[in-house]
């Protein structure tokens, strides 16, 4: 009996330390709530987010989340700061990997420290670099939860045959262009060699970076966007276009121009975002297998070094706290192994948890998806995107100059000296 | 009787003094109120800034836990002003509609004492529709010049800081010249060939499709109803409609053996990729116009001209032509405003690429803000732009009265 009622008061005892510390959690939700969920995924994705929310609706039945397709990301952006200015907002928001750096400055998103700790979440298991890119002056300011990055799809069929390998460093890029071009009786493209993705400077950029460009220098006030390095690409990039090897695909529908260029043939190989490998291999079908390589690394053959991609998911910072504790729980949810896992294999992204690449699971996906591994094995060069908030508009500054050479024949320095002018007023701003 | 009775009535009545001494009370207290808001909150006056301070936290806390703002505060200290930090919230929030309100009673208090009241009648009928247009029309107007004085920018919350000329400074001598003078010179070619569609092609259409006739109605139905169709969606099916690939004109123009050029992604084609939607939009439109016109046209100007000989082009020169020019002036004013501000179609089509090649200056204005975030600077433009605009408009109505004839 004594003993009995040991285990009874033990097991009471237990009971309410539990009770006592969710009650003293001031982030859990206490009562029903609909919260509302603006992301950018496209129609491809709805069933698999449907099947998440459904799942996480049923399996916290206090919450109900609403996803709302905005549009792409920058749509997403326009219509976040809009709300903002509102001051009515979504409990819940995507938003590509660019935008965290100027939300952080802002004060746009909830730091979510506070609730991290509150529930013991394992933020460490997303790994450094992860970490790293979704804070903001060392705070947790949004979550990774579809993360990508920039690689080379490639006709594997085609190089197979022809003996093609892909470049691993930049100056192994004119043989592998050369090699993989080819070209009609009349002297126009047949088949290019690759496609810059010149839409988003994201695609392009690890060529300058990799090869010792930084774009923003450490004193945050000057650029080397003109400098000797800078000039150096731009022109190998301008003059594999001008001989037909490469392809700028840039203005409206670039992005889908670009693929079905792929897929018809048109092109060896393009530069894209690793999300997209399912969408390549799927529309490719049975014409050609596709491969996944990693970047072209500099010249010095010591760095290979790409950027994140893809989403995070935020809260933003004025929404009320009984919203903000619900949206908490379900980024938890987002950001789970099970649904990260899930996420990824449906979708082409990566799995951002380290926990998720030691399971059993993991390693079918990986057996299924071979061409991931060329990624995955690389992922330690995966870095931060560019965190000062000023480095999309200038960046996209930079696009803009680089259209103008590839396309009107600008003349690269004075373009270039013009740029860092206009980059050096940008930084004198912040 | 009754205008005899209103005659012999003392004016100002005693009544109209009343209300206007009430009246002239209530604008002093609504404008004094209002400025006091709209000096903390929008021109966050440093005096008032730590007033402010605690609105902003306190509006921070009560949406935070969806309650009521709570609290006092002592706007003068040693306890002289404790006034509720809701009452100060509400009135920074609505400070200009306290002013306008302000404003209307003085106006009011003012047209008490000088006009009867049969005429007040009339005065009071139309103030909720110019308190209408001062706070939804002029008042943004206002504070657009304001927010190009400051640093705001879109994801900043406030307070903003005034920081002079520097944006203006930037626009005009620095790297904000270069990307203005190209984005206005795109608009101006732009500009230039909505208003050679809208006044020759209208016109050469109305011509065509001026007669009476059941087929010609039906035509002329045809040609209008793009007009009713939204641009964004116009825009949607234009990017394919001419898509270097797989677009269908394109694929007419092989027909003919012409290669056609990837419109919308050549910087050479893609403001003329543009023009061929906002043709196949305002032409319609035009043509309906310049039809009305002539049927308003007395035919015995026509029949008086062919009794002297003259062959139809000279009674189009000296008959149609004049007696079109205020429809002319209308539709050049007209399009001219609405071409210079074209943004919809620009935006779904190219966004202003590719590279620079069609960054309109609204575009630019929406980039500005959008992209970069920039939102004193896009004021900054805006307000320059709409200074253009206003002139271009100006000086075409004073040339039109020389060059209009309304002679019917």
């Amino acid at each position: 009996m004594k003993r009995f009622l040991g285990v009874l008061l033990a097991l009471l005892m237990t009971l309410s330390v539990v009770g006592l510390a969710a009650a003293d959690n001031p982030y859990d939700v206490t009562e029903p709530i609909t919260i509302t969920w603006w992301h950018a995924h496209e129609d491809q994705w709805h069933p698999y987010l449907e099947y998440m929310v459904n799942r996480f609706n049923e399996e916290h039945p206090l919450i109900t989340v609403e996803p709302v397709y905005i549009g792409s990301y920058t749509e997403i952006n326009t219509q976040l700061i809009a709300a903002i200015a509102a001051g009515d907002v979504p409990a819940l928001c995507t938003a590509n990997t660019s935008y965290p750096p100027s939300y952080g400055a802002a004060g746009i998103c909830e730091i979510l420290d506070p609730y991290i700790e509150a529930y013991n979440f394992p933020i460490e298991d997303f790994g450094e670099g992860l970490i790293l890119a979704t804070s903001y002056e060392g705070k947790q300011i949004v979550l990774p939860y579809l993360i990508s990055t920039q690689v080379m799809f490639y006709n594997k069929t085609a190089a197979e045959a022809e003996g093609i390998e892909m470049p691993r460093t930049f100056d192994e890029m004119d043989a592998f262009l050369e090699k993989a071009t080819l070209f009609n009786e009349d002297g126009t493209t047949k088949r290019y060699g690759t496609v810059f993705g010149g839409w988003d400077y994201w695609y392009y950029e690890m060529l300058f970076k990799n090869n010792g460009v930084k774009v923003i220098l450490e004193d945050g006030m000057s650029t080397d966007i003109n400098g000797p390095e800078s000039v150096y690409i731009t022109t190998k990039m301008k003059e594999w276009i001008d001989k037909g090897y490469a392809y700028y695909a840039y203005g409206t529908g670039a992005s889908t121009n670009m693929r079905q260029l792929f897929w018809d043939g048109g092109a060896f190989s393009v530069f894209h975002t690793s999300s997209l490998y399912d969408t390549y291999v799927q529309n490719a079908g049975d014409k050609f297998e596709v491969g996944m390589a990693w970047l072209p690394g500099g010249e010095d053959g010591e760095s290979f070094y790409s950027e994140i991609g893809g989403a995070t998911i935020l809260i933003p910072a004025i929404a009320p706290q009984k919203q903000k504790n619900a949206a908490w729980q379900f980024m938890m949810f987002m950001a789970s192994p099970e649904i990260n896992l899930y996420w990824a294999d449906q979708t082409g992204y990566f799995p951002t948890r380290r926990s998720v690449m030691e399971t059993p699971e993991y390693q079918e996906y990986l057996e299924r998806k071979p061409e991931m591994n060329n990624v995955v094995s690389m992922s330690n060069w995966i870095m931060p995107r560019n965190s000062h908030p000023a480095y999309d508009t200038i960046a996209n500054e930079w696009r803009h100059a680089l259209y103008r050479i590839f396309n009107e024949d600008a003349p690269i320095q004075a373009t270039l000296d013009e740029l860092a002018m206009t980059i050096e007023e940008i930084l004198e701003d912040y | 009787m009754r205008n005899q009775n209103h005659s012999t009535r003392p004016y100002p009545t005693k009544a109209a003094r009343v209300a206007s001494v009430i009246l002239f009370i209530l604008s002093a207290v609504l404008i004094v109120v209002g400025t006091y808001g709209w000096l903390m909150g929008d021109w966050n006056l440093e005096s008032l800034r730590h007033i402010a301070a605690e609105v902003y936290e306190a509006r921070r806390v009560a949406r935070s836990f969806e309650q009521p703002i709570t609290g006092t505060v002592d706007l003068f200290g040693e306890g002289r002003g404790t006034v509720p930090l809701r009452l100060l919230s509400g009135i920074m929030n609505n400070a200009i509609l306290l002013i306008i309100l302000g404003i209307t009673f003085l106006v009011n208090a003012i047209m008490f004492r000088i006009q009867p009241w049969e005429r007040m009648k009339d005065f009071l009928c139309v103030q909720p529709a110019l308190i209408f247009f001062l706070l939804f029309v002029y008042y943004p107007v206002v504070d657009l010049v304001r927010i190009s004085f400051t640093d705001m920018r879109m994801l900043v919350p406030d307070p903003q800081e005034f920081i002079g000329l520097k944006n203006y400074e930037w626009l005009f001598f620095k790297t904000g010249w270069t990307r203005f003078s190209e984005s206005l010179l795109i608009t101006v070619r732009y500009t230039f060939w909505e208003l050679f569609i809208t006044l020759v092609g209208g016109l050469l259409l109305a011509l065509l499709f001026n007669r009476m006739t059941r087929t010609f109605a039906a035509m002329r139905a045809i040609v209008f109803m793009p007009r009713y169709i939204a641009v964004a969606t116009s825009a949607v099916v234009f990017i394919w409609i001419l898509h270097g690939n797989y677009g269908i004109l394109n694929y007419v123009l092989s027909l003919f053996g012409i290669k056609g050029p990837n419109w919308l992604v050549q910087a050479n084609t893609a403001l003329a990729g543009i023009l061929i939607l906002t043709g196949w939009r305002v032409i319609g439109y035009a043509m309906m116009i310049y039809l009305s016109a002539m049927q308003s046209i007395p035919q015995d100007y026509y029949e008086a001209a062919a009794i002297d000989g003259a062959d139809a082009i000279q009674r189009f020169r000296h008959i149609t032509l004049p007696m079109l020019s205020p429809t002319i002036l209308f539709l050049f004013v007209t399009t001219f405003i609405a071409s210079m501000k074209v943004f919809q179609s620009v935006d779904v089509m190219t966004g202003g690429g590719p590279g620079t090649a069609t960054n309109v200056v609204v575009q630019w204005i929406y980039n500005l803000s959008f992209r970069d975030f920039r939102a004193a600077r896009s004021a900054a433009v805006s307000v320059i732009f709409f200074l253009i605009l206003l002139v271009a408009t100006a000086a075409t109505m004073r040339w039109s009265n020389r060059a209009v004839s309304y002679d019917s």
